[in-house]
């Protein structure tokens, strides 16, 4: 695919409120907007050598630091490691996961003291003024010593394509690179998706982050099932959890000259209303699990 | 059926009360027909006579900004009457059209169709194309200057038995006319309505959508797994089909367990197959009623349908299909390419992530309608037993895993049009008989106004009804509810494997072995005891019997009465009559050697095959599954269009059936071949 351009056609839940069209105005719900990926920023070059490809060294001496990178000790339950990321100026940590290729993304990450040097990724979704880029930082930690060496930090202007009328509404961003589009959007506490192979993956950090691959179109899909931590009044007079829904699929057929990128989001207006969504959360065998 | 008044109850959701005599004739057997002009008699025998009054067909701008007309059939469709939109709305119980003003919800007009409507269009001089289910043939209505919206009928075209769906090409050049029980594509010539072609296809074609090049008609098919696509340009027209079965996904622990299952079982040898299955497991398909095609991006057709897991039928299972607690029947929206007439694998997939039931409500296992507004790059689809409109992204390469929005309607929803300038859906539910006007919204304010009292609904006029209409009103719900504990665990409703009270054409894994679906419609009558094992010594009986194999709490009283009330008198298909010299001599021939000594076809499935003899017969048919070896002499009337045969499904044809069957049940060994020809075409004809 490389650099292709890309179609994207946006299609809305209730609640959808922007959609992608080469300016970062929302367009109104119920439209329909297409634009070229091209108008979707694509990943900034690495400044560094992507961890991957670099090999682990044997030892980080302790005093070696990562600005931003907390890694303490922890006794209880059990010796253990815990790497966090600092507060950035609003107060949002970072999301970590241990592989560049998969995005089950957390508040910290937990390793045992006798790791040998592990890799972590830092991202960050950082909105301001309209505006939003996502970070990405390779951390090599050793957890023998507690030190920690970063490869180096990019960053990416993301392109809002949709967003959530429900809570703060919320928007979901992309970008793209050689060989997938990627949906960034913020999310107060808890998500949890599945990938188009029915894999499923949660974040309790402050984003959630979804990858389509973008090399096998013949319909392959990604979809997400989220759920905010928003507390509202249900039907039935006690709390609810308002859940939501993004679905998102990357699909060519033969009239297509390009992969056609469709995001939908949904949400429920009505939390615990059948009607639209039921008020519950969505356990990892895909089964909906009453809300507590 | 024969009564001073008669009724027709179709499954798929007519009601026709038809007074005798009224509307033309009787209902199903296609007879009685109306006096009017049957077939033009030159180029223009057929064309306006009042050319520029009345409605004129509804157009919206297209992505591309031009104007642009539906050229695919539905029970709803809008026109613009002066300034006003109007809906006429085909009324299958009534034989009616009605005329409703969108604008005051006021019903205009009401005018008789001359039979039982299946889909109306619009064509491009503005004339009104109705299917007549009952009638084999397609009426042509003419604007007249009425205020009110009303036609008049101008003339009529002769189908195949029972035409349901239409469509016409781009270039509005030619007319497409499918045929549910006479199974064909027609064509026509849309300046003289001359017939084109004809083509075969395979069992219960329903809609039709043309491709944007106009050069191929893709059909869905109630039943059998496929669609058609129909080479519409050239000399061939052959239907090739478009295999739409569909596979689950399984959970690595489900698949494991499935996997552990399967090596238990001694008699399937499935070890050798268990690495294979493990992944994915086959579903077919079923309940293609509806079609349309995208706009943006353009050059896919969407078919709503229903993946079907039937279980293993060489195992005995605790009830119908498979016991492993995965959804028997899931929804469906299969995405095919246009170019390549290939599905979208993606779209046929259930994901290990949605065979629980649908996060947001009862599952479309009902799909009837179907529209895309493309204002909006998104599909909706009516859910009868369910009565839902649900909304799905058209641009998802899975549009059924990005449902988007859902509306309560009334019962029965069978039509529906997008008014795309006016950002609403009209639905027609036929069972409530009420128009739902749902609001879509075009802006965020709409939207949120929309929510609060989204759907308007008025009921239409109706022909006076009589004391039983309104338990055969109550059956015709019950046999459609899906999603309804009293009837299943899993959400099948009756018509989920009895689509407008015929068969799914599939074999189900049961306690008592493999069980092929039977015909329910016309077929009931002095044919008991029912089941293939003949257990059900009465309708009421086996029906709660199959409550029990459905894992259903059962239905009592009044309830089950209409049920069984609907059943028993859901409208046969319709016949189709011989009309040629040497088909009535080939016929008489064949019903000679049904009903003679030698062939002994009538010894036990009586005469003219309509009154079998109530026992259980081996006719060594017994498969490695079934747990006995006798089965229920069946009806064989309407067996012509209920392929595949047996209890287990073996023989996919009448002509396979009764040469292996030769010698276990009659004989058929001594005939001649042109003999086995006129035995095979007069069953063919029961």
């Amino acid at each position: 695919m490389g650099r292709a351009l890309f179609v994207l056609v946006v299609a809305s839940g209730v609640s959808m409120a922007g959609v992608a069209s080469g300016s970062d105005a929302a367009a109104p719900p119920g439209s329909l907007e297409r634009a070229s990926l091209s108008a979707i920023p694509a990943a900034s070059p690495n400044a560094y050598a992507p961890a991957k490809s670099v090999k682990p060294p044997a030892r980080i001496p302790a005093k070696e630091t990562a600005a931003g990178i907390r890694v303490d000790a922890q006794t209880s339950p059990a010796p253990q490691l815990r790497i966090t990321s600092e507060p950035d100026a609003a107060g949002a940590t970072a999301c970590l996961g241990l592989n560049v290729a998969m995005w089950p993304l957390f508040d910290d990450v937990q390793l045992s003291p006798q790791n040998p040097v592990t890799f972590v990724r830092v991202e960050r979704l950082i909105e301001q003024n309209g505006n939003a880029i996502l970070t990405l930082e390779d951390v090599f930690i050793d957890p023998r010593t507690r030190g920690a060496r970063s490869l180096g930090i990019t960053s990416t202007a993301l392109k809002p394509v949709a967003a959530f009328a429900a809570d703060a509404g919320e928007r979901v961003y992309a970008y793209r690179d050689d060989a997938s589009v990627h949906l960034v959007w913020r999310t107060t506490k808890q998500v949890r998706w599945h990938d188009a192979r029915g894999a499923s993956a949660s974040a309790n950090c402050g984003h959630g982050h979804l990858v389509l691959d973008a090399k096998d179109t013949n319909g392959p899909k990604s979809s997400v099932l989220a759920m905010s931590s928003s507390s509202v009044t249900g039907w039935s007079g006690k709390p609810a959890l308002r859940q939501y829904r993004l679905t998102a699929s990357l699909s060519k057929s033969s009239h297509d000259s390009e992969p056609i990128l469709s995001v939908a989001v949904a949400d429920s207006r009505e939390p615990g209303d059948a009607q639209a969504f039921l008020g519950g959360v969505m356990s990892s065998n895909g089964n909906l699990m009453p809300v507590p | 059926m024969a009564r001073g008044r008669q009724f027709a109850v179709r499954g798929f959701g007519v009601l026709a009360l038809l007074l005798a005599g009224a509307a033309g004739g009787g209902c199903g057997a296609g007879k009685g027909l109306s006096s009017a002009a049957r077939q033009p008699g030159g180029a223009n025998a057929c064309a306006r006579t009042r050319p520029g009054v009345g409605a004129v067909a509804y157009t919206a701008a297209a992505s591309n900004g031009k104007p642009e007309r539906v050229r695919q059939g539905a029970q709803v469709v809008l026109a613009k009457l002066g300034a006003s939109t109007v809906a006429y709305v085909a009324d299958e119980d009534d034989g009616t059209i009605h005329v409703v003003d969108l604008g005051s919800m006021l019903e205009l007009a009401t005018f008789d169709a001359g039979g039982t409507p299946g889909q109306m269009m619009m064509t491009a001089d503005n004339r009104l194309l109705v299917t007549l289910r009952d009638k084999a043939r397609v009426q042509v209505f003419e604007p007249t200057e009425s205020p009110t919206g009303a036609m008049v009928e101008r003339c009529s075209i002769d189908t195949a038995a029972e035409p349901v769906g239409l469509a016409a090409t781009p270039d509005d050049a030619t007319l497409l006319v499918t045929s549910g029980w006479g199974h064909a594509l027609t064509a026509l010539d849309a300046g003289n309505l001359h017939r084109k072609f004809q083509a075969d296809l395979p069992r219960e074609p329903r809609s039709i959508v043309v491709s944007d090049d106009g050069a191929k008609a893709y059909v869905a098919h109630a039943v059998g797994s496929a669609m058609s696509v129909v080479d519409l340009r050239g000399d061939e027209h052959r239907a090739r089909p478009i295999p739409l079965k569909g596979a689950d996904e399984l959970p690595k622990f489900r698949a494991r367990k499935r996997m552990v299952q399967m090596a238990k079982n001694k008699r399937t040898g499935a070890e050798v197959e268990g690495n294979a299955a493990a992944e994915k497991r086959e579903r077919t398909s079923c309940q293609g009623f509806a079609l349309a095609k995208t706009v943006v991006p353009d050059g896919r057709v969407l078919a709503p349908q229903v993946l079907v897991e039937s279980g293993d039928t060489r195992e005995p299972t605790s009830g119908y299909g498979s016991a492993d607690g995965q959804p028997s029947e899931v929804s469906d929206v299969a995405v095919i390419d246009q170019g390549s007439d290939s599905p979208f694998a993606a779209s046929l997939v259930v994901r290990s992530t949605r065979t629980s039931p649908a996060a947001n409500g009862p599952d479309c296992l009902l799909p009837r309608a179907a529209a895309v507004n493309p204002a909006r790059g998104s599909l909706f689809v009516t859910c009868v037993g369910s009565d839902t409109l649900v909304e799905y992204d058209a641009a998802s390469s899975e549009p059924h895993g990005s449902e988007l929005r859902r509306w309560r309607v009334a019962s029965g929803p069978t039509g529906v049009a997008i008014d795309w300038a006016s950002g609403r859906a009209v639905v027609w539910s036929q069972y409530d008989r009420v128009l739902n006007v749902v609001t879509l919204g075009r802006g965020l304010e709409q939207e949120l106004s929309a929510s609060s009292e989204p759907v308007v609904r008025m009921a239409v006029s109706r022909r006076p009804a009589r004391a039983e209409t309104a338990d055969l009103a109550l059956g015709r719900r019950l046999f459609h509810a899906s999603s309804d504990s009293r009837i299943s665990s899993d959400g099948r409703a009756c018509a989920s494997c009895h689509p407008d009270g015929r068969d799914d054409t599939i074999t189900w894994a049961t306690p008592d072995g493999p069980r092929q679906t039977p015909v329910l419609a016309g077929r009931l009558d002095g044919t008991a005891p029912y089941a293939w094992s003949g257990t059900g010594e009465d309708v009421k009986t086996h029906l709660t019997h199959t409550f029990q194999r459905l894992r259903g709490q059962g239905l009592k009283g009044n309830e089950l009465d209409s049920l069984v009330a609907y059943i028993t008198q859901m409208a046969p298909p319709p016949a189709e009559t011989a009309t040629a010299s040497a088909d009535r001599s080939r016929l008489e021939r064949g019903s000679q050697i049904f009903h003679s000594d030698e062939a002994a076809c009538a010894s036990c499935h009586g005469k003219n095959g309509a009154s079998p003899d109530g026992l259980k017969h081996d006719v060594a048919s017994r498969s490695s599954s079934d747990t006995q070896d006798d089965f229920d002499t069946p009806s064989l009337r309407f067996v012509g269009g209920s392929a595949p045969y047996f209890h287990d499904g073996r023989h996919a044809s009448l002509r396979a059936l009764l040469v292996a069957s030769d010698g276990k049940m009659g004989r058929v060994s001594h005939l001649a071949p042109a003999d086995l020809d006129a035995l095979e075409a007069y069953v063919r004809s029961l």
